[in-house]
């Protein structure tokens, strides 16, 4: 899951490109982009499909934006599961008998959930979507970032509420009618 | 950094098999390094017969370490091998792609990008072809 950078507070703090060889401060630059990268102010996630081997099966990315946020990541929350919760009968009535299990969601700090679905089924391996799968392409405003960001009294509260989860959260099936509420959220569609 | 490790069986269980009886044969972790993701996978050494009567006399002495196994699949999209981050043969680092959707549309993925796009493995999450409960 991306969306927590290293231009938090100032240019101090180095990470690697995937190129370099050792660790480099932003520079001023660099750190004026990334205020005003939308990868900076909230999260977005990448998840990838593995064989155990290594092979890649597919990816997709999803994300939110909370434009009215004033907290960095307010939606930050806890990762991805797979919704297989034996306490869930949704998860076990969806699709097909041989594709239970195959919905994967997460919370969002507010307490919210979101479902990764249009994942179809396969007897040995969750396998991409075959369809609603455009990336978005085209140009990008950047969004100007806000001044400055708050993560105490009185903002907290209401913005920053879980960063674990018990939550019974519950994959549905899959569907191609979902609102645009919904499928602004992903790659996948 | 690691998030995240996961003891599994590349083989399928037999049919009706209990899960306990399933021994693990590679152990997988996620996590970060440098800012970037990691996938890694390792092989347990000893025999399954042997890690079963450890189990039940409640140690742990197993006497051959795990090794790191070479993993066969190709490395593609946004699994890469780059060796000054950690990865190669055995290790993944997993980077950010660029693009997206609404505000994310038209992002790049530039070396600059990369100096504060931070990717961490957070979960394995598995899937096992398994029989509905």
């Amino acid at each position: 899951m991306t969306g927590i950078s290293q231009c938090i507070n100032d240019n101090s703090v180095a990470v690697a490109s995937r190129t370099d060889a050792a660790p480099a401060l932003l520079t001023t630059t660099q750190h004026a982009t990334c205020l005003n990268d939308p990868r900076y102010l909230t999260w977005r996630q990448l998840s990838i499909v593995l064989k155990w081997d290594g092979t890649v099966v597919w990816w997709r990315t999803d994300s939110f934006w909370d434009p009215s946020s004033y907290i960095i990541a307010s939606s930050w929350g806890p990762g991805t599961i797979m919704s297989s919760h034996i306490a869930s009968g949704t998860d076990n009535t969806t699709i097909t008998a041989a594709d239970e299990s195959k919905s994967y969601v997460f919370a969002l700090a507010d307490g919210t959930g979101v479902q990764l679905s249009h994942i179809t089924g396969g007897s040995t391996v969750v396998n991409a979507p075959t369809a609603n799968t455009s990336a978005g392409s085209g140009a990008n405003t950047l969004t100007t970032s806000p001044t400055s960001f708050k993560n105490s009294a009185p903002f907290r509260a209401d913005q920053n509420y879980c960063s674990d989860t018990n939550l019974n959260l519950t994959g549905l099936a899959d569907t191609s009618s979902l609102a645009a509420a919904v499928t602004a959220y992903s790659d996948g569609y | 950094m690691i998030n995240k490790m996961w003891p599994f069986s590349n083989a399928n269980a037999a049919t009706n098999a209990r899960l306990w009886d399933v021994v693990d044969t590679h152990v997988a972790w996620t996590g970060m390094r440098l800012g970037k993701g990691i996938f890694s996978l390792g092989k347990f050494t000893a025999a399954a017969g042997g890690k079963t009567s450890k189990l039940a006399a409640n140690v742990t002495n197993e006497t051959t370490p795990t090794a790191p196994i070479w993993m066969s699949g190709t490395v593609s999209g946004y699994s890469q091998t780059t060796a000054s981050n950690g990865g190669n043969a055995y290790t993944r680092q997993i980077v950010s792609p660029p693009g997206g959707v609404n505000q994310f549309k038209g992002l790049t993925q530039t070396t600059d990008n990369d100096k504060y796009v931070e990717v961490n493995c957070r979960q394995i999450n598995p899937y096992f072809g398994s029989t509905a409960w």
